[in-house]
């Protein structure tokens, strides 16, 4: 072979390596310099694992600081994926079935079910370990690989049942949650005020940034984030009057329960509210749940049970609307009242008979009551005489059903209150004859407007409603949107949120109007024959209030309303007790308004005695006028 | 004094300087990667003594010495081989290994640099005018590739080839020649791959397969096979320009990386020192390999030319498959970077072929004032 051709070959190698070398430089930049943030990146992703350090669910108090859900401190038994190997597995799971009273197969269909995409994400065998349990894991800890004991919150609702409703409870997270931000092992409130506060009462997890080994195994620490607890909520809630309430219902609710022949009668809601100010002092459903219940380890079932239950406890009767009987009657007087078509010291023959139209109507009240005779409205109220009612309703210059239903709805009857509540209230029904028209396409009858004036027919409000209405009556025209939340503050009680009573409407009617419908209200307790009279004997207050007895449908019973107010010149609370099915207002709701507000006064004095209060009540009129949705508003809306 | 001081003058000083250059380079990353312990780090210190007396040992002598043995040397290699395939025993799945009393060795080193003196022996005479003149060569490296294939050692094979067809191509063989027979190769090769992964043929093992694939996608095999080629990216790219230190490359100290003192050295110099330090290391290469090749031009003794040329495809071969693997752009093959990873047997053999590299320079052609 030639020089010239050796000299040729030897040329091409020599460009065979400077291809090599361009290639070689080329693909190290770009791994290096062009992707080097990015393998940089995945690098750490590699060594540095990310432990997350569970932020403190905020609690919940009532107005004076009585713990009503907190957190407990709780162990949990994992398995790591990553961390279990073919060899050790049976020992594993043999050892944690003993320690942790699981049968194996529970604990590998945990496994198989619930481990996600990440080998190294801990699946939760047990929750709540005894300190036996956690105990015997650690003393066997080197041969327990891939068993991890972590430290948890355990959400504890101190009173179970007792204002279940409005706490609400936890859940697991969903597909959407996990959009948000959440991990999958998260809780997240689901129902009450641990969802509408979800936000606040959250908190943020921290981290803690830890350098691995290639086996997985912590090297050192490397930075710490602390979690960020969540804020702890004051509710306007009156924890004794509550207790009372809940305690006079459920009494009441066993009685039922023995003597009706009504397989659904037993249920019923009461509403405290303080008139000036829109706080809730208390906010009763009954039959309840235990929302501990939701997240122990017996859920499902109690779930089940729950829901099979004949009474439906998931309901919160407080915020769903009922026919409300007698209890509408002060609205109807009002009407006419300021129509002028009735004068406060008028006269009217109650005869219990009446002719309207064709037909002879009588009475038709449950129980029968003794005609009313010669009465004002005060005396009206105060036996309930429906006929009294008919003949103002239908008085030509009253203006119908379609007064009546302006003035209802002028008393916020017909819309929700605007409390932030999950679930929503219901906005409740006043109908009128565009409604009528535009439902049922025919015309308003006014034998229809006989039963809306006594609070029957297609009327219907909720127990918070009519809450809400009767503030009205107490405060001469002002009510105030309804709150459950007082106070938001960090732990370190820095205050995020301060509740603001918020105007929500005020009723124009003259002055003597008010008057003459308050003191109806009290004769109802007040005069011998009153409908609530013998509820009422011997109070150290003095009360006005309505009873009602609203039927339902045929063969049904009726159900019992009892509106109160105390004390009738300045009312500072008020109360409605709803008794689903529960047959009359006076004898079934009436003695529970009674038991309520002697807790409420009782305790008031009791305050007053040891001048004690962690969070003093707000003198009246004291509180500022902020618009409270925009104070209100979070981070989620 | 059989080496005159003339000659070690004529020594090429740049490739001198190359090779240490790359030989401290490799002390400096065996030391890294041996992570907290010395002990990889005082064996390679040991094997680096061991090969300068080797290289030593072979300046003894004028390389066309080696020219009288290749009869030897040539049954003596294929013999081993042979001996290996039916009496050796296996680890990471070939059979590749002999027990030399208490020093495991691999006969497939050795025959690489066998195969360069005996192949340069046969083509100093040998020229290639028709077709039929490929056949002596093509059986003379057939016949150890065979056995190296039958191991199997994919590898190896490679590196034989290739080092055959560099040294048949600076022996003049037609250039059209060679390109068919390569393409036919490729062909032949391509062929039993797919009808391999097809599942037809089983000629090549299921392991081989899958390192194949790996290399198209290894993140589909992110957590087994894949593993070491992700690794090796994470952490070459993760050094950056400036790299990350001596001693301070996380994906090597902690484990991540694996083979690190061996497959994947390239990658843990990527990692500690960066792009510089990874480019610094090929450049020393890339001269090193220079020097080389720039030797034949300057010797005329054919027999010499064709050593260089064997031994340079070799080192070529070695460190594009190495390098290419750690980078992502060559499927892993398990061969180690010469004088740069830690190895027993394996760097032996690289130093006698550097021995013959200085042998051979070191008689060039030249001028001296002296």
């Amino acid at each position: 072979m030639s020089e010239r051709s050796l000299a040729n070959r030897l040329r091409a190698i020599g460009f065979l390596l400077v291809a090599v070398y361009a290639v070689m430089t080329a693909r190290l930049w770009y791994l290096q310099v062009v992707r080097g943030e990015h393998y940089m990146q995945l690098a750490d992703v590699n060594r540095i694992r990310v432990v997350p350090i569970r932020a403190p669910r905020g609690a919940i108090y009532d107005r004076y600081g009585q713990p009503l859900v907190r957190n407990r401190f709780s162990y949990t038994v994992s398995l790591v994926p990553l961390g279990l190997d073919e060899e050790s597995k049976p020992y594993v799971f043999d050892t944690l079935a003993r320690i942790l009273n699981m049968p194996q197969e529970e604990i590998s269909r945990i496994l198989v079910e619930e481990s996600g995409p990440y080998p190294y994400e801990p699946v939760r065998l047990k929750r709540d370990a005894t300190a036996e349990m956690v105990i015997a894991i650690e003393e066997r800890r080197e041969d327990l690989p891939g068993v991890l004991v972590e430290e948890e919150w355990t959400r504890e609702y101190v009173y179970g049942e007792v204002l279940s409703h409005t706490l609400g409870y936890l859940g697991a997270v969903d597909k959407d949650d996990l959009q948000k931000g959440y991990r999958p092992t998260d809780l997240i409130g689901k129902n009450g005020l641990e969802l509408a506060y979800e936000a606040f009462l959250r908190g943020e997890d921290g981290q803690r940034r830890v350098e691995v080994n290639a086996r997985g195994r912590p090297i050192r620490e490397l930075s710490t984030i602390d979690p960020i607890p969540g804020y702890d909520m004051y509710l306007t809630i009156d924890l004794s009057v509550q207790l009372a309430a809940e305690e006079a219902m459920r009494t009441h609710l066993a009685q039922v329960n023995k003597t009706s022949r009504y397989k659904k009668a037993g249920a019923g809601a009461v509403v405290a509210m303080d008139p000036r100010s829109g706080e809730i002092l208390a906010l009763v459903s009954q039959p309840g749940y235990d929302p501990n219940q939701f997240i122990s380890e017996n859920r499902s079932a109690y779930y089940m049970q729950i829901t099979a239950h004949p009474q439906s406890p998931l309901l919160n009767r407080a915020l769903r609307d009922f026919p409300p009987g007698s209890t509408f009657k002060p609205f109807t007087g009002l009407t006419a009242l300021e129509a002028d078509t009735l004068q406060p010291n008028e006269y009217y023959n109650a005869t219990g008979y009446g002719k309207y139209g064709k037909k002879d109507w009588t009475l038709n009240a449950v129980p029968q009551q003794a005609p009313a005779g010669r009465v004002t409205i005060v005396g009206a109220l105060a036996r309930s005489a429906n006929d009294f009612f008919w003949e103002i309703a239908l008085r030509p210059k009253t203006g119908g059903v379609d007064a009546i239903a302006r003035m209802a709805r002028s008393f916020g009857f017909g819309q929700p209150t605007g409390l932030r509540i999950s679930p929503a209230e219901k906005a409740g029904l006043v109908p009128d004859k565009a409604w009528k028209e535009r439902i049922y396409g025919v015309g308003w009858y006014e034998a229809e407007t006989m039963d809306v004036a006594i609070g029957q027919g297609f009327l219907k409000v909720t127990p918070l409603q009519m809450a809400v209405a009767y503030s009205g009556i107490a405060n001469r025209g002002d009510m105030y949107r309804p709150i459950l939340v007082r106070r938001i503050m960090t732990p370190e009680r820095q205050v995020v949120m301060e509740a603001a009573s918020q105007l929500a409407r005020r009723v124009q009617v003259a002055q003597e109007h008010w008057e003459v419908i308050i003191e109806g209200l009290r004769a109802v307790i007040q005069w011998p024959n009153g409908t609530a009279q013998s509820s009422f004997r011997n109070t150290q207050y003095d009360a006005a209030g309505k009873t009602g007895s609203a039927q339902t449908s045929p063969g049904q019973p009726a159900h019992g309303w009892f509106a109160a107010m105390a004390p009738a010149t300045d009312p500072e609370i008020v109360v409605v007790v709803f008794a689903e099915f529960g047959e009359g207002g006076a004898s079934a709701a009436a003695p529970i308004a009674r038991q309520v507000l002697d807790a409420y006064f009782a305790a008031k004095e009791a305050r007053a005695a040891q001048n004690t209060a962690e969070i003093p009540i707000p003198a009246p009129g004291n509180l500022p006028h902020v618009d409270f949705s925009q104070a209100l508003r979070s981070p989620a809306d | 004094m059989l080496i005159e001081r003339r000659m070690l003058r004529s020594l090429d000083p740049l490739l001198v300087f190359a090779v240490a250059g790359l030989i401290l380079f490799g002390l400096v990353a065996v030391f890294s990667a041996g992570g907290s312990s010395l002990y990889y780090f005082k064996r390679q210190i040991v094997w680096t003594i061991i090969g300068c007396g080797i290289v030593v040992a072979c300046l003894q002598f004028d390389y066309r010495y080696f020219g009288r043995f290749t009869r030897l040397l040539y049954i003596a290699g294929v013999g081993a081989l042979a001996f290996t395939l039916f009496a050796g025993y296996a680890q990471m799945g070939a059979q590749r290994w002999l027990q030399l009393g208490s020093v495991p060795v691999q006969p497939s080193e050795f025959m690489k640099v066998i195969l360069v003196i005996t192949l340069a022996k046969h083509l100093e005479q040998h020229t290639f005018a028709t077709w039929r003149d490929m056949l002596s060569p093509l059986i003379h490296a057939g016949i150890p590739m065979l056995f190296v294939l039958l191991q199997p050692d994919l590898g190896s094979t490679i590196i034989f080839g290739s080092l055959w067809l560099g040294m048949v191509f600076v022996a003049g063989a037609p250039v059209k020649q060679l390109a068919i027979l390569t393409g036919s190769a490729a062909a032949v090769g391509g062929a039993a791959l797919l009808a391999s992964l097809k599942g037809w043929v089983s000629l090549i093992k299921p392991y081989q397969i899958k390192r194949i694939l790996v290399f198209l996608d290894p993140y589909a095999y992110r957590y087994n096979e894949g593993y070491n080629i992700i690794q090796s990216m994470y952490a070459i790219g993760s050094g950056r320009f400036f790299g990350k230190g001596f001693l301070a490359g996380s994906q090597t100290q902690l484990n991540f990386l694996p083979a690190r003192h061996t497959d994947f050295i390239f990658s843990v110099i990527g990692e500690e020192f960066g792009f510089l330090g990874a480019l610094l290391l090929i450049s020393l290469y890339m001269l090193f390999l220079w020097r080389t090749i720039r030797t034949i031009a300057e010797i005329d003794s054919r027999f010499g030319r064709l050593l260089i040329a064997g031994i340079f495809t070799m080192f070529l071969t070695q460190f594009t498959i190495n390098v290419g693997m750690s980078l992502g752009v060559m499927p892993v093959t398990g061969k180690p970077l010469p004088f740069i990873s830690y190895g027993g047997s394996a760097s032996l053999a690289n130093f006698a072929a550097l021995g013959i590299i200085f042998n051979v320079n070191m008689r060039r052609r030249k001028i001296h004032f002296s």
